[in-house]
């Protein structure tokens, strides 16, 4: 099972949701342009770092 | 008199709502290592469940990697929602959920804040407040 991630239409959305390889359900604050819009490689990378993270919490 | 009687465990606010206080413990694996609290591992806490949830804690505390500052975790163990609970101050310092990154496996449920500020200390025994409204 991979990695599969729904971005936000606009900031008041905020959170960029999916799941993780495993299947943990995630919210991560998205990252938004200047017009709005998600930055989807840059809230890829905070999908990332969440990885990181829960994979380094103990 | 007969009948039912219902109450809410605390004041009736939410049940995510409530305090506890972390004794600081140090802890190091690997490339990482943390100030606070983690079950098992490195300090303790009290009272050892969230609020009024019946979520036990499982950590609470900074963790650095490589040498720096990284992220401040906070994990429960179960299933709990990204609601209920807005702020989480720890000895001062406020930080807002909805800045957390969350995720939930059905067994544990974190919140992690990365870039948040140190909050407890590199002094292990030092006690911090935490309270989540």
């Amino acid at each position: 099972m991979g990695i599969t991630i729904s971005y936000p239409a606009n900031e008041a959305e905020w959170y960029a949701k999916g799941t993780l390889e495993g299947g943990a359900y995630f919210e991560v604050p998205a990252v938004f342009n200047l017009d709005g819009a998600c930055d989807t490689a840059a809230t890829d990378d905070k999908v990332q770092q969440l990885i990181f993270a829960l994979s380094g919490k103990s | 008199m007969t009948g039912i009687t219902c109450a809410l465990a605390g004041s009736g606010g939410s049940p995510y709502n409530g305090s506890a206080t972390v004794t600081v413990g140090y802890f190091a694996a690997g490339s990482f290592f943390s100030y606070g609290f983690e079950t098992s591992i490195q300090g303790s806490i009290l009272p050892t469940t969230w609020a009024n949830t019946g979520f036990p804690i499982f950590q609470l505390k900074d963790v650095y990697s490589s040498g720096s500052p990284a992220w401040l975790a906070f994990t429960v163990t179960g299933s709990a929602p990204n609601s209920g609970w807005s702020t989480l101050t720890i000895g001062g310092t406020t930080l807002n959920r909805v800045d957390a990154n969350y995720a939930t496996d059905g067994t544990s449920t974190s919140w992690i804040f990365f870039g948040a500020p140190t909050v407890f200390g590199t002094t292990v025994g030092d006690t911090r407040s935490a309270v989540w409204a």
